[in-house]
């Protein structure tokens, strides 16, 4: 993708930040030290006089070596600054892309905020100490599913299938996803009525991490937009992550659960039951999103379903 | 006033901190983070004021807050183990009443909070050195079998520790695909650990 070297040019910036930083510390660490030795071995030659005109015209010095430095880390950080600031303001996509990339390489979709959140609930008393630590847990580095790499058996889909749900390819689907059509025996909607402008399967990560799969369905809708609660049941989670942005998920019957990612703001609070059709959220392109739309999955307990079965427009 | 001698000193390590958790983390989680940090600071300085130790300056690095008293040299064992779990006794305590209120009114973020003040107790108490852990371990023991014991004691459970942090968060790196942010801490940490062991080496030897 063309918006790749734009990232590396920020990354080299900031790698020039660091060496400047280190560079000009060690040079500074060394006249200082240089600079002690010869005052120490004043101290030693001269009288009281002598020692106390020398000290002077080292701070003076001092003062003048201090000042190029100076400028020099002004000079640098201006750059870094004006460099930013004009990235954010020329290409606003590129810097959340940026900002996901790094996220990505940083904390991975790691969800501080859930983390922190179970650690509180715990000492509040309203949760168990260790189921509260396991989901923190789980929250920051993954579930033991989530770290098994993709290489999963092709689950059994037929041709259809694979049209239906738009994989082009016959590769194989991770284990968690799961290809074919269930009955979710309950009664459902559709969260948002738009354009799908990526359904569940494998893509090229809009990011240009490479080819990924998709694990829920986007809906591309007008920011602020009401994204409404896909079946009765009650909201679990709310929470907000470099990757997903504000998200909620709600907890349905017979094991079924949702979520609602990249939102601009979510108007549901944990706890609350909702009913089918309810608002909970607004339309967004908050967390790694690189415009409005909602990202909506549909969970069967841990596995993934194809949202693109139980959305109907 | 307080910082009269050395002043208010952030370095640039800090700022990077900052620019790095603003960009990576959502904010809710960035700013739980410096308040519940900041009240951990304001521990360590009324317990420096409840025994009357002037406090001189301040300095903010990656590292999180250092202060500056040099009179907290001339208080005994006892009490410098006080200023020294102050930090994470404020933070405890802020923790359990921040998520009592947060239940109360039913408040999302103050759960946030609370959390951030619990696991910033619990990472300080870590024995590795820059953190608390490791200096009231070494007061600790030094109050029971000496200076040169404590020191020893701290400098080698430092270094254990941080072995072990670095070897759990490679696990997570490498093994779980997880981020390498944890790669990075553990390795600050354990870098100061072993400077801190040839430090002490030194100081033996002399």
């Amino acid at each position: 993708m063309s918006l790749r070297p734009l990232p590396l040019c920020v990354f080299a910036l900031c790698g020039g930040y660091f060496f400047a930083l280190v560079h000009i510390g060690y040079g500074r660490n060394g006249r200082e030290a240089n600079e002690m030795k010869q005052r120490r071995r004043r101290w030693t030659t001269y009288s009281g006089r002598g020692k106390r005109v020398a000290a002077r015209t080292h701070t003076a010095r001092d003062k003048a070596a201090a000042a190029p430095r100076m400028l020099l880390q002004l000079i640098v950080c201006g750059v870094l600054f004006v460099a930013l600031v004009g990235l954010k303001l020329l290409l606003p996509g590129n810097l959340s892309a940026l900002r996901g990339t790094l996220g990505q390489w940083l904390v991975r979709d790691a969800d501080f905020v859930s983390a922190f959140s179970a650690v509180g609930r715990a000492a509040s008393g309203e949760q168990d100490w260790g189921d509260s630590l396991s989901e923190a847990y789980v929250a920051v580095f993954g579930g033991e599913s989530s770290a098994q790499e993709v290489s999963g058996n092709l689950i059994g889909m037929t041709v259809s299938e694979q049209e239906l749900s738009g994989f082009a390819n016959t590769r194989a689907l991770p284990p968690l996803a799961v290809g074919e059509q269930r009955i979710l025996g309950i009664s459902y909607t559709a969260p948002l009525s738009g354009t799908v402008t990526s359904p569940f399967g494998w893509r090229e990560d809009p990011n240009g991490a490479g080819e990924c799969f998709h694990y829920g369905m986007d809906i591309a809708g007008e920011e602020g937009a009401s994204v409404l609660c896909f079946a009765d049941g009650t909201v679990g989670t709310v929470g907000e992550s470099t990757i997903l942005g504000n998200y909620v998920t709600v907890n349905h019957e017979s094991g079924i659960s949702t979520l609602y990612a990249h939102c601009s703001a979510i108007t549901a609070s944990a706890g609350q039951s909702v009913r089918k059709g309810d608002a909970i959220a607004k339309v967004g392109a908050t967390g790694n999103a690189t415009g409005a739309h909602l990202h909506f999955e549909v969970h069967d307990g841990e596995k993934y379903l194809n949202p693109v079965y139980y959305v109907v427009f | 006033m307080w910082f009269s001698e050395r002043g208010l000193r952030v370095s640039r390590s800090f700022w990077l901190l900052v620019l790095l958790a603003a960009v990576v983390s959502p904010p809710s989680v960035v700013l739980s983070i410096f308040f519940a940090a900041a009240l951990h600071e304001c521990g360590h300085l009324l317990a420096l004021r409840v025994f009357h130790v002037p406090v001189e300056g301040l300095h903010l690095s990656a590292f999180g807050a250092v202060i500056h008293a040099r009179g907290a040299r001339r208080l005994s064992y006892g009490r410098e183990l006080i200023v020294t779990l102050a930090g994470c006794g404020m933070n405890l305590v802020c923790g359990f009443l921040t998520a009592l209120f947060a239940l109360q009114v039913s408040w999302e973020n103050g759960f946030v909070l609370a959390g951030a003040h619990l696991l910033l107790c619990a990472f300080n108490l870590l024995p590795v050195p820059p953190l608390d852990g490791a200096h009231a371990l070494c007061l600790a023991v030094s109050s029971l079998f000496g200076p040169i014991a404590g020191d020893r004691t701290a400098v080698l459970a430092g270094a254990i520790v941080s072995l072990a942090l670095l070897g759990a968060a490679l696990y997570f790196s490498v093994c779980r695909r997880g981020g390498a942010l944890f790669l990075f801490a553990s390795l600050a940490l354990f870098i100061r650990a072993v400077s801190q062991l040839r430090l002490a080496k030194r100081v033996i030897k002399v």
